[in-house]
């Protein structure tokens, strides 16, 4: 179960990301004021909530953060670059603060580092204190004054949960003036009261200029378990003696409106009140978004068993098919179109779009741009692409890598770019598209190219490739992909340590993609990524090769053709068979596993895509469309080449699952290993 | 050890008055010996920190007093802690409590 302050930490991660974003949106459009008060929101939410959890420190420095933004909302402050940039390092400190509720030492001293970095730029208002701010913030609407009758009573278990009422409180009274009253004589029997359980309902009249949406954002951690309920009515409709005298509030309420405070709370119980459907009435507990939390591992695990499910699945459809049992076989068909069902829901609930990562990615732009003095502009595109969540997680990395590379090797310094008639500003366009039942990810940069002959020196320099080989252009951009290479001149802080392409490319491997350049020396270079949806699932062809079932992704295959006895008889290592006029490259599986079982009468050439380039497999039989649960191969299996994993049948024995791309790659890589070799002997 | 005193006429209450600890401090608070015909101040000058849980045995506290017919004053407390009662509207509970 995920517990309030887990909640919290989430959130608060949540609310520092969208911070991010905004505030990387600001540093071009600083006059935005709708994403200033975006920001305000988010630092708002985090020190309310902070307070509530009882991290003060984090309250007490976050209060200095909201504060500078309020005055950039009244237009008094000017959004500059480098206050962004004291507020995205606010932010990465606050991130770091929510193991603990208190600063260490060290915390406080760098809290206390940045906030005179901001006061520095913006002046401290010194008749403010820390945290007990009296002052309502002015981010009210113009409108006229509304008075709400706030209800609300904490879940029994509240204080032990670590949700305080004061800070609720505070923030009621930040609103503006209000009197707060609660049933203090229910403690009829001190005996046996018992101090650890919230027994009170607390009752406010509030009078402010607030929407009712900013009242119920206080309750917003707080409303799943605890009873609220927020009445609103127009200040004029109050009787007039009540209203003078709330007008008169400021601190300290009368008896007089205690009282009839306490005769209105007495007419309308508890119960009344929650039951109320009243247009003018929010009860949160009944308003709240319709999402839950809930903890990765439990999706994974539904992942898991739903992968068992489609297994057996398989199984029951073979054996209704061999049984010729019709009542079995309508089960079976009536109980697959359920599995395919949940299948799909299931990996719908883990899909997210690869947006939500777009915003490190621009920060880390930004960051090194300033650190390298480049100009560079991230574009980004496609961020609604969804992407199953594992993998989005594990790309993160790789894609970081990429990144940093075109911001550190490719995008040319200011002076370099207007040397060769560039604009000023580099760019670097990240988009992500759906492509058959996989996304490609491609990062482009307008910079200087990858150098031919440089990495080629440097390859054959570290041994990778030998001396005097001819090598296209494509061939040697493939070389920055081996163990050990970096172009780099002198190793900086972004690149060059030793964790290279090669560590980029297993890792996208690892995920089941693959990954291509293309490189145009002046003109900039593109890497594309592309990788499965999801890695648990997919829809296959299930071939057989001698005495071995293999699964093929139904995503790669357009069609299968049998095979000629003009290509059977074919003994060169290059095979082609015409399709319809084109020419196709094809692989004969049973010599790749080089199986020995004599070859079947007809043999069957399935064609398939990979990317924009199609090529063939030769099988003995084509068996039929398969759903597949993919099963990571282990780590004794790493170097076998052309596997994305494995699949268990519904009889119980082991099918490997291919990767057309990585299988085409390792054929390709042994044929220029043979034919690098025939040039050496020649 | 919550450090509950009772000590002519005045309860101090221990510095901390928190979920952590109320536990302990309602059982110190039961078993003070307190005279029920006379008046009692409940002193805040040991109080660090407080949150709704040690107010809510505060309230519960000072209306069981009242109930036993004591006239109960508070002294001593911080302008954080007096905040804190201001937001909860405490002395006018404590009010109501005595009108009862």
């Amino acid at each position: 179960m995920i517990g309030p302050v887990d909640t919290f930490k989430t959130e608060v991660l949540e609310h520092l990301s969208s911070l991010e974003e905004v505030l990387l949106e600001l540093e071009p459009h600083p006059e935005d004021v709708e994403l200033v008060n975006t920001a305000f929101r988010s630092i708002h939410t985090i020190k309310g909530a902070g307070g509530m959890f009882g991290y003060h420190d984090l309250t007490a420095f976050t209060h200095h953060l909201e504060t500078v933004l309020d005055q950039i909302r009244k237009g008094e402050i000017i959004f500059s670059s480098d206050l962004i940039g004291i507020f995205l390092d606010s932010g990465d400190f606050i991130s770091g603060l929510l193991e603990n509720t208190d600063f260490s030492d060290a915390q406080k001293s760098d809290s206390q580092v940045l906030l005179d970095r901001l006061h520095s730029l913006v002046g401290q208002n010194n008749n403010e204190e820390l945290i007990e701010i009296e002052e309502p913030p002015a981010k009210s609407n113009a409108g006229s004054l509304t008075c709400f009758n706030i209800k609300f009573t904490p879940h029994a278990d509240s204080f032990k949960q670590g949700l305080d009422i004061f800070p609720i409180l505070r923030e009621i009274h930040s609103f503006g003036p209000c009197a707060v009253s609660t049933e203090a004589n229910i403690f009829n029997d001190f005996e046996n009261f018992n101090p650890e359980e919230s027994k009170l309902t607390w009752s406010v009249i509030l009078v402010t200029s607030e929407l009712v949406t900013s009242i119920e954002d206080t309750f917003m951690f707080v409303d799943d378990d605890w009873t609220i309920n927020i009445e609103e009515q127009r200040i004029d409709d109050l009787p007039l003696d009540l209203k003078e005298s709330l007008n008169l509030l400021s601190s300290n309420i009368s008896e007089n409106i205690q009282s009839t405070i306490q005769s209105t709370i007495q007419k309308t119980p508890v119960s009344d009140i929650d039951l109320k459907d009243s247009s003018n009435t929010s009860t949160k507990s009944n308003a709240v978004d319709p999402t839950i939390r809930v903890p990765a591992s439990r999706l994974d695990k539904l992942m898991n068993l739903v992968g068992e499910l489609v297994i057996v699945q398989a199984r029951l459809n073979q054996v209704a098919a061999t049984e010729y049992n019709e009542n079995l076989i309508s089960i079976a068909e009536e109980l697959d179109q359920l599995t395919t069902q949940m299948r799909d829901q299931t990996f719908s609930i883990r899909m997210l779009p690869i947006g939500t990562t777009f915003g490190k990615f621009r920060r880390l732009v930004r960051d090194l741009s300033k650190e390298l003095s480049k100009k560079i502009e991230l574009i980004t595109i496609g961020g609604e692409t969804e992407l199953d969540k594992m993998v989005l997680d594990k790309l993160s990395d790789p894609l970081i890598h990429l990144i940093r590379n075109s911001i550190d090797h490719g995008i040319e310094s200011v002076e370099a770019r207007t040397s060769v008639n560039k604009p000023e500003t580099g760019s670097i366009i990240l988009t992500a598209r759906h492509a058959d039942s996989h996304v490609v990810i491609s990062i482009r940069d307008d910079g200087k190219g990858l150098d031919t002959e440089r990495i080629k020196t440097l390859a054959i320099e570290r041994g990778i490739i030998p001396p005097g080989i001819e090598l296209t252009h494509s061939e040697i951009h493939q070389l920055i992909f081996e163990p050990g290479f970096s172009t780099a001149k002198v190793i900086s802080d972004i690149s060059g340590r030793g964790v290279g392409m090669d560590v980029v490319k297993r890792s996208i491997q690892e995920l089941g993609g693959s990954i291509s350049i293309k490189s145009e020396q002046g003109e900039g270079t593109e890497f594309s990524v592309r990788l499965p949806m999801t890695l648990a699932i997919i829809e296959g062809l299930m071939v057989k090769v001698g005495p071995e079932f293999y699964v093929l992704p139904l995503s790669n295959v357009e069609e299968c053709i049998e095979m000629s006895s003009r290509n059977r008889q074919q003994n060169s290592s290059k095979r082609i068979v015409e399709v319809r006029g084109e020419q196709i490259p094809f692989l004969m599986l049973r010599e790749w596993f080089e199986v020995t079982d004599p070859r079947p009468l007809f043999e069957q050439i399935v064609i398939t895509h990979i990317g924009e380039e199609r090529c063939g497999f030769c099988v003995d039989e084509v068996i039929g469309q398969y759903q597949t649960v993919i099963k990571r191969l282990g780590k004794i299996y790493q170097g076998a080449k052309g596997f994305s994993g494995a699949t268990i049948l519904g009889d119980g024995s082991v099918a490997m699952i291919l990767d057309p791309a990585a299988l085409l790659e390792a054929a390709g890589r042994e044929y220029s290993a043979k034919n690098i070799n025939l040039k050496l002997a020649k | 050890m919550s450090n509950v005193a009772f000590k002519n006429g005045v309860v101090s209450l221990p510095s901390d008055m928190t979920i952590f600890s109320c536990k302990k401090v309602y059982d110190d608070l039961k078993a003070l010996n307190i005279d029920k015909s006379s008046s009692l101040t409940i002193d805040f000058s040991n109080v660090d920190e407080f949150d709704g849980a040690g107010m809510q045995l505060l309230m519960a506290y000072t209306n069981n007093l009242i109930k036993n017919g004591l006239d109960v004053s508070f002294s001593e407390y911080s302008d954080q802690i007096n905040q804190l009662l201001n937001y909860a509207n405490f002395f006018d509970a404590v009010a109501q409590m005595e009108k009862l």
